[in-house]
């Protein structure tokens, strides 16, 4: 008798890719708001 | 050479792991170099009158450059003229130019970049000094001894701090608090006189 493949228990990499790169895009989109922030703040008083 | 998918996402998954570190620990990076120096090279060692009184006999040659020093956050960066705040995009500190400089008495403003990810981060130990603290402005190559007699924190747009004085002082400022830049972190200090040194 054919022994039974365990079910995949984790995501799949398509979705791990996924997951990973929405991680990606909200880090650097963080870099950049705040960036602005900063930017747009301290050029005000001048 | 065979890139699975899985090797690829494990690359990713370090990419994104490096990305919040990066994001999560630089800007606490200045406090620890700060702590690190202070913990093995004793902090930063000044030679000018402001560490050595008025025996000058051991002062290290004048820079060249104008300079702003301050020893107790290990500050050491020179003071850039110039029209507008891009100047100090590299680094350094900016004088106002429609304000005083040491030379000539009066109020002289410098201010210089608090922190962001992009900038560097010239007074980010602002907020550490004092009142009774000492700095050292090198201005034309001649070295300007000042006391912290007032630091506080005013909204940006009180421009107050720039107006002229009567007594030569120096006002450094930069953003506040960190990461916002929302207000703006004022430090005055007065000239002390040879003998006060």
């Amino acid at each position: 008798m054919p022994k039974k493949k365990a079910k995949p228990t984790g995501m799949s990499e398509y979705t791990r890719t996924i997951y990973l790169f929405v991680l990606l895009f909200i880090g650097i989109a963080f870099i950049l708001w705040a960036e602005g922030q900063y930017e747009q703040n301290f050029i005000e008083s001048f | 050479m065979n890139f699975s998918h899985h090797q690829f996402n494990n690359a990713l998954t370090a990419v994104v792991v490096g990305l919040g570190l990066y994001i999560s620990l630089l800007p606490w990076l200045p406090n620890i170099t700060l702590w690190w120096d202070k913990l093995w090279n004793d902090g930063y060692v000044y030679h000018g009158q402001l560490s050595q009184g008025q025996d000058d006999t051991n002062l290290s040659a004048p820079p060249k450059d104008n300079r702003l020093v301050v020893p107790d956050i290990n500050l050491d960066e020179p003071i850039i003229e110039g029209s507008n705040l891009s100047v100090i995009g590299g680094g350094g500190t900016w004088r106002l130019p429609h304000t005083s400089d040491p030379a000539a008495g009066g109020n002289t403003v410098i201010v210089g970049h608090r922190w962001s990810y992009s900038e560097p981060a010239t007074f980010y130990h602002l907020d550490k000094i004092s009142i009774g603290e000492r700095f050292a402005i090198w201005w034309q190559q001649k070295e300007y001894v000042y006391e912290v007699f007032d630091t506080r924190i005013v909204p940006p747009t009180d421009l107050s701090v720039e107006g002229p004085s009567a007594e030569p002082i120096a006002t450094l400022y930069t953003c506040t608090p960190i990461w916002t830049a929302s207000n703006r972190l004022i430090i005055q200090a007065r000239l002390l006189t040879q003998e006060e040194i």
